[in-house]
């Protein structure tokens, strides 16, 4: 196991080291530059300090070699926009992220895994089908869509929840005014998500439902609980968790919408601003922290695997 | 009879009690106004170069020596108290307020000035504002709380110029410890201390920024207590903000208006940008050197069908080169071209092109083929784009819509002059962009128009110091513009405010022009 996640972090260092490496040459080489320089009416004496102090004059090889080097040294580089530390401005939004993603995981394990288990206890039932009518609405709704009808309703026609933000402007910390604005961006960000484990969930119990070693359970006279606690969850949680693996990082990072439409200060909305003003070190440094997300994510599953299932050895 | 009288006098009373109530309604202390950044401010440093949502919030925390009035759009004394500049115009020297202070309590003197405009002048800098200032052959203090400036050249748009944004004033006594403006990181992004309005509370950068009243501000305390820049990125959130009472002022889009309409909460004006839309020409390009034919282009829109289509109708037409709102300068004597496409074909008929057996005009074998250049992503330009390539195709030109990144080929055709017509926004802030935009060698002249009658006027207009003269001059150069066609001002632009309906004294204006005077606002308690 050891050897196994030795062997698996080099081949992360190399992935990770192609993905960034992709990702400064699509910002380099795409059309349109940095969103500061896109007024017309800059002049071209000021338009050439600022290209020179960012260095930004230098081909883009040489810009690449020198944002590499100092990577090695451990420094991610000052925004362009911002002109402060790549690290300090990840750091910031970090804790906001993973608290949005920690929530939308907790909604989508609780609710779609329990949902996916009723759904297959009772196959074809009502209920089933009720459940299955649900994870389809949620699976075919676009996340901004759900996002805007939940604002109208709970901030503008109830008056219940905050319309966006993080927290009261000028309230010192308190937890039901965090949940508050936590409540509605964390439900958009696991509707998909939720749905998905869902139908996974329930797929995959009716299969292990349907194989001898369940009808050998049963015929032993075991409980019906202990057939399903037993001998069907274990097993059917190994297609879950491969579900579960790609999940992570799409709550970490790929919140980009839900916290644009929420103004939910994350790492997604702070990429989406990077990318769309060309802040090349911000965005390899948030390329970094998500592919690195990615990579431990599976890292874990793989472990997880071989927890659930011990004739899964590495 | 005696029933309609008295229905008469009571409402005779009743809207005499209106009134006297409406004049008794003096501005009241107190509140916190939100109001929403679209992205997050990349600078709280105004001289260095930094997009709208830093503009907005530096507006309210440092102080430049003149300000346009957004309630007049008149130019008005800010930090300075009052300025004067000798016979020919090339020494400049202003009086700064004894009751200015920096929010941290050190009075603004005129060391700060100095340190201010030598930063700028600095190449290394990096400053927005360096070419305001290419002119300045050295600044000298006079005294504590008087600055000289001395140019190189006469200069009559100087305190104009001033008044633009990025020549805010810097507090020396911070800055001297860095070297360059840009390493003092953390006054730039969370800490800064200016000498405005608001001072800075607490800054979260990414969520929100919260100021304070400045108790010792020059043009007295403001009523409210204080603001919050909240970064909401999306419009439509915004909008919801407003409805559910989380934001107090913000600029909507037309299409949003029904959100809020019939709304009590709500109130919405409608505000002149000072900007508008052009259709330029590149006017090297041989092709549209002769008059008739941009007299012919002029008559082929139909301006108001296009206002009405794009906008919709939040605008207005005109063929004046500066806004309605700007009243101070007096209305040329001109007529609106209106859409003639008879007119257009007979012009470019005179001028030598007719149509081939394809209904293409031609002349000595050419076609009239021209690309019109427009940046992507800006919806607006997009749709004008397509309408204008149908208007022209309609009299027999040949037109291809060219969409190009703004960041990249679209700047650099602008900039080096290759593109054939393209689209863009021109604003009139104040006078000195007239010369910007339309003098041979105006810095924005992107164009390339070039006409020694308005060459002669603009350095007329610059050898005096005189405002009624300057207004008059104004007048005389849009008729020549008028005559000559440097451009085709398709609309000019008009929003929405959405603001908490309690919100009072507020100009009709764009929120960054607005902050200067954000201590005249206030909020009417319930």
């Amino acid at each position: 196991m050891f050897q196994y996640l030795v062997k698996q972090a080099a081949a992360s260092v190399l992935v990770l080291l192609v993905v960034v490496t992709i990702t400064f040459f699509l910002i380099g080489l795409a059309p349109g530059g940095l969103g500061l320089l896109a007024d017309p009416n800059m002049d071209p004496e000021v338009r050439a300090n600022i290209q020179r102090n960012l260095g930004l004059d230098q081909p883009l090889y040489m810009q690449y070699l020198n944002w590499m080097s100092n990577i090695l040294q451990g420094d991610l580089g000052r925004s362009f926009t911002f002109n402060r530390p790549v690290l300090d401005m990840i750091l910031e939004r970090l804790s906001a992220t993973l608290l949005l993603g920690a929530a939308a995981l907790l909604i989508t394990v609780v609710v779609g895994f329990s949902a996916g288990v009723i759904a297959a206890r009772f196959p074809n039932s009502l209920l089933d089908q009720v459940l299955s009518f649900i994870s389809f609405v949620l699976l075919a709704t676009p996340g901004f869509w759900l996002g805007i009808l939940l604002i109208i309703v709970f901030a503008v026609l109830l008056g219940w929840l905050p319309a966006a933000g993080m927290q009261t402007v000028g309230k010192s910390f308190d937890i039901a005014d965090r949940l508050s604005y936590l409540v509605m961006p964390a439900i958009v960000l696991a509707a998909g998500t939720t749905a998905e484990l869902m139908r996974y969930t329930r797929s995959s119990w009716l299969e292990i439902m349907n194989l001898d070693y369940i009808r050998t359970a049963r015929s032993k006279g075991l409980a019906e609980r202990v057939v399903h606690n037993k001998h069907v969850l274990r097993n059917a949680l190994i297609p879950i968790l491969t579900i579960f693996g790609l999940f992570l990082p799409r709550l970490i990072g790929g919140a980009a919408v839900t916290e644009t439409l929420f103004a939910w200060p994350g790492m997604g909305s702070m990429a989406v601003a990077a990318a769309v003003a060309r802040d090349t070190p911000l965005v390899l440094g948030i390329t970094i922290f998500i592919s690195t997300a990615v990579i431990l994510s599976n890292l874990l599953i793989d472990v997880l695997y071989s927890i659930i299932d011990p004739r899964i050895r590495y | 009879m005696r029933k309609q009288l008295a229905v008469l006098v009571s409402l005779a009373l009743s809207l005499g009690g209106l009134a006297q109530a409406q004049q008794a309604e003096q501005p009241q202390r107190g509140g916190t106004v939100q109001i929403a950044l679209q992205t997050t401010p990349g600078s709280l440093n105004p001289v260095l170069p930094a997009e709208l949502a830093s503009n907005i919030i530096n507006w309210t925390m440092f102080s430049p020596l003149t300000v346009v009035n957004p309630y007049t759009n008149q130019l008005e004394p800010y930090l300075a108290e009052r300025w004067e500049t000798n016979a020919n115009l090339t020494e400049w020297t202003f009086y700064i307020r004894r009751n200015a202070f920096w929010h941290d309590g050190r009075p603004v003197t005129s060391e700060d000035v100095k340190f201010t405009f030598d930063k700028i002048r600095d190449p290394e800098e990096g400053a927005n504002n360096l070419p305001d200032f290419r002119r300045v052959r050295e600044i000298r203090t006079i005294g504590p709380y008087a600055v000289r400036i001395f140019l190189t050249q006469p200069d009559a748009f100087l305190d104009d110029r001033l008044s633009l944004g990025g020549s805010e004033i810097l507090p020396r006594h911070i800055f001297s410890q860095f070297r360059r403006l840009r390493d003092a990181t953390e006054y730039n992004s969370r800490t800064p201390i200016g000498s405005g309005p608001f001072k800075m509370k607490r800054a979260v950068p990414g969520q929100f920024f919260e100021l304070e009243a400045n108790p010792q501000f020059f043009l007295g305390r403001p009523y409210l207590d204080g603001l919050v820049f909240r970064v909401v990125p999306d419009g439509n959130t915004r909008v919801t903000q407003v409805l559910a009472g989380q934001l107090d002022w913000i600029e909507m889009e037309p299409t949003q208006i029904r959100a809020v309409q019939g709304n009590p909460r709500v109130k919405t004006t409608n505000f002149d940008t000072l900007r508008y839309q052009i259709f330029a020409w590149n006017l090297k390009n041989p092709l549209f050197q002769d008059l008739r034919v941009r007299e012919a282009m002029v008559h082929a829109i139909d301006r108001r069908r296009l206002l009405q289509t794009v906008t919709p109708g939040f605008g207005y037409v005109d063929d004046a080169f500066v806004p309605k709102a700007v009243t101070w300068i007096p209305r040329p004597n001109i007529q609106f071209r209106e859409f003639n496409p008879q007119r257009a074909r007979q012009l470019m008929a005179e001028a030598g092109w007719r149509p081939n057996a394809q209904g293409i005009l031609e002349k000595d074998g050419k076609p009239f083929e021209f690309k019109i250049l427009v940046d992507r992503g800006n919806t607006q330009r997009e749709q004008i784009g397509l309408i204008l390539q149908q208007f022209f195709q309609d009299i027999g030109m040949k037109v291809t819509y060219d969409v190009a990144e703004r960041g990249g080929r679209w700047i650099q055709e602008t900039q080096q002059g290759t593109f054939e017509t393209r689209l863009a926004e021109f604003l009139m802030p104040n006078i000195d962009w007239m010369q910007r935009l339309f003098s041979s060698v105006g810095q924005n002249n992107s164009q390339f128009y070039n006409n020694p009658r308005v060459d002669n006027l603009l350095a007329q207009m610059r050898s005096t110091p005189n405002r009624a003269q300057h207004a008059n001059f104004m007048r005389q150069i849009q008729e020549e513009l008028y005559a000559t066609f440097p451009n085709i001002p398709l609309y000019f632009m008009e929003r929405i405010l959405a603001t908490n309906a309690r919100l009072q004294g507020f100009p009709a204006a764009n929120i960054k022009d607005a902050m200067p005077f954000i201590h005249r606002v206030w909020l009417r308690s319930n």
